[in-house]
């Protein structure tokens, strides 16, 4: 007879395993070199060629998050298949489910550390209002796109390839299509939250635009966040991973 | 007849076009079981399976009755020391053992204090402050067993557990193997090293080309390999005189006076056969001075398998 498990044990269990992940990401160089790149960004775009707020803004919170978001999120899984520590992870009594979402954002959150500061520091610039959007465009765009990149990784053959063409073409390239179809992009989401819309006078044809509400958006990236986190945890769940030697 | 701790029921395993196992039915209860075959018969795919990292494309598997892959808290009865040497590198033994067994429930306290009874009891109380990519293969061995008994688990999955441990590592695991036993644990060790696991149990799976060969005890198993009879070897002083009453005997099938003058006899039944040879050797006057069966052992029983196997 196996003794039953409190009901907050999947919880708990993901909330050590989020925290021992963290500190392991947060412990590597490349975060720390990531780091150096960012605030040697910032203090180019601003401090040196003052280029204005918004557009620093812009290159930070929908250019460089979702890459970084891409890059770290992705292998989420597969590095722990590729290093063949799964197993330790894998074969205790936590749904694996919730452990693969502590894994997801505990590998979001150093990049939520390494943007979310500069977009701050950039808001605060005009004022606490900006600040809050840019603060919120940031964690939220980072929780849907370090989401779906992490289900990506589970999918795909080749995630980055993917992810970056997605970048590119889909959500960059559509974002600017006006009406619905920019919708239908997460990039789009993000710039409403950050306040940071393509003007009306950035192009002719964005006389068409008409861009969702903050609330709209806001809703959009938590939703597709949570749904992005849930079917992730769901294929884990279900799926085997086959560690080889 | 208690309830099995371990079960599969016509397991199939698949991989790709490779049948990892085949039908395979095993019951396993307390005590240690040294689960044996070449290598790629199918030996981790099954302990896989016991500890729910692989899902079963024919037939079930049960731990404690309840299904490893999908039941998440079924794991809680089950302590898995896998094959491959890797680990997080950066941690020391204590925290690695303490982060792991914090999944199981306990607190930050009671899983250091879980880790240092663990890391103590395979020997590893003071090298298992050394973080992890310091530490020797052997010690690395001892920590990843340690991780898989720190929770207290009724049933403990052990992948060729002494690998790249050192010889006296090596005895002082397999006792420690002996003791999960003894407790009343059910403890399946995979191992190519015969020896080692017939000092640890005498209950072997033999598993070839994915199928079972056999399972049972192993002096039991050897009995019922009845085309191969025992060889005994005895030496006393008078080999022809014990040769010519030995002879007469139902179950010999064949004595002969070897050339340093011991006696080779082939018999189908060896306690009866060697009650016989002490008692005839008593009868005639004679002291044996030496007495073995080369082929009455794990190694010649796994040899016979896998001969007969095809």
């Amino acid at each position: 007879m196996i003794p039953p498990l409190p009901r907050s044990h999947d919880a708990h269990a993901a909330w050590v395993w989020f925290g021992f992940h963290l500190g392991r990401h947060l412990r590597r160089r490349t975060f720390w070199l990531w780091m150096a790149g960012v605030l040697g960004f910032l203090v180019l775009a601003r401090g040196v060629a003052h280029v204005p707020t918004r557009f620093v803004a812009q290159g930070l919170i929908i250019q460089l998050g979702p890459l970084l978001a891409l890059f770290f999120c992705t292998g989420v899984i597969r590095q722990e298949i590729e290093d063949q520590t799964l197993t330790y992870g894998f074969s205790r009594p936590v749904s694996r489910g919730w452990l693969y979402m502590a894994r997801v954002l505990a590998t979001a959150a150093p990049v939520a550390l390494l943007v979310l500061p500069g977009a701050l520091y950039l808001g605060l610039e005009t004022g606490p209002q900006t600040a809050l959007a840019y603060g919120t465009a940031t964690v939220l765009s980072l929780a849907a796109y370090g989401g779906f990149f992490a289900l990506v990784g589970q999918i795909f053959r080749w995630p980055a390839w993917f992810g970056l063409a997605f970048l590119l073409f889909w959500d960059v390239a559509l974002g600017l299509v006006p009406g619905f179809l920019g919708k239908m992009t997460l990039s789009t989401h993000v710039r409403t939250v950050a306040d940071l819309q393509i003007r009306l006078s950035d192009g002719p044809w964005m006389k068409f635009f008409e861009p969702p509400t903050r609330l709209a958006s806001m809703l959009t990236l938590a939703v597709f966040a949570a749904l992005t986190l849930y079917a992730g945890g769901l294929l884990v769940r279900r799926r085997e991973h086959r560690i080889t030697r | 007849m208690s309830a099995p701790m371990l079960e599969a029921v016509g397991v199939s395993k698949l991989f790709g076009q490779v049948r990892a196992l085949n039908e395979v039915d095993l019951a396993l209860g307390a005590g240690v079981t040294g689960l044996l075959g070449p290598n790629g018969s199918g030996k981790s795919t099954m302990l896989k399976l016991f500890s729910g990292q692989l899902l079963p494309d024919a037939g079930h598997v049960r731990l404690l009755g309840r299904d490893p892959f999908r039941d998440a808290p079924a794991r809680r009865a089950m302590g898995l020391c896998p094959e491959q040497d890797k680990f997080y590198e950066e941690l020391d033994g204590y925290r690695f053992i303490e982060i792991l067994t914090r999944l199981h429930g306990f607190s930050a306290a009671d899983a250091r204090e879980r880790a240092a009874r663990a890391l103590a009891r395979v020997g590893m109380a003071t090298d298992g402050k050394k973080p992890l990519g310091a530490m020797s293969r052997g010690m690395r061995q001892r920590t990843k067993i340690a991780q898989a008994i720190a929770h207290d688990p009724p049933v403990v999955l052990l992948d060729e557990p002494l690998n790249g441990a050192d010889p006296v590592a090596r005895a002082d695991l397999v006792k420690l193997v002996r003791q999960l036993g003894d407790e009343g644990r059910c403890v399946v060790v995979s191992s190519h090293v015969l020896h080692e696991v017939e000092a640890m149990t005498h209950q072997v799976v033999f598993i070839r080309f994915g199928r079972l060969r056999a399972h049972g005890d192993v002096f039991r198993l050897r009995g019922l390999l009845t085309d191969r009879p025992y060889r005994i070897r005895v030496k006393t002083a008078d080999a022809r005189a014990l040769a010519t009453r030995l002879v007469a005997l139902e179950h010999v099938r064949s004595v002969t006076v070897q050339a340093d003058g011991s006696l080779e006899l082939s018999t189908t039944a060896l306690e009866p056969t060697a009650r016989a040879t002490a008692q005839l050797a008593q009868e005639l006057g004679l002291s044996v001075s030496a007495f073995s069966s080369p082929d009455a052992d794990l190694e010649a029983l796994y040899r016979y398998l896998m001969e007969s196997a095809g």
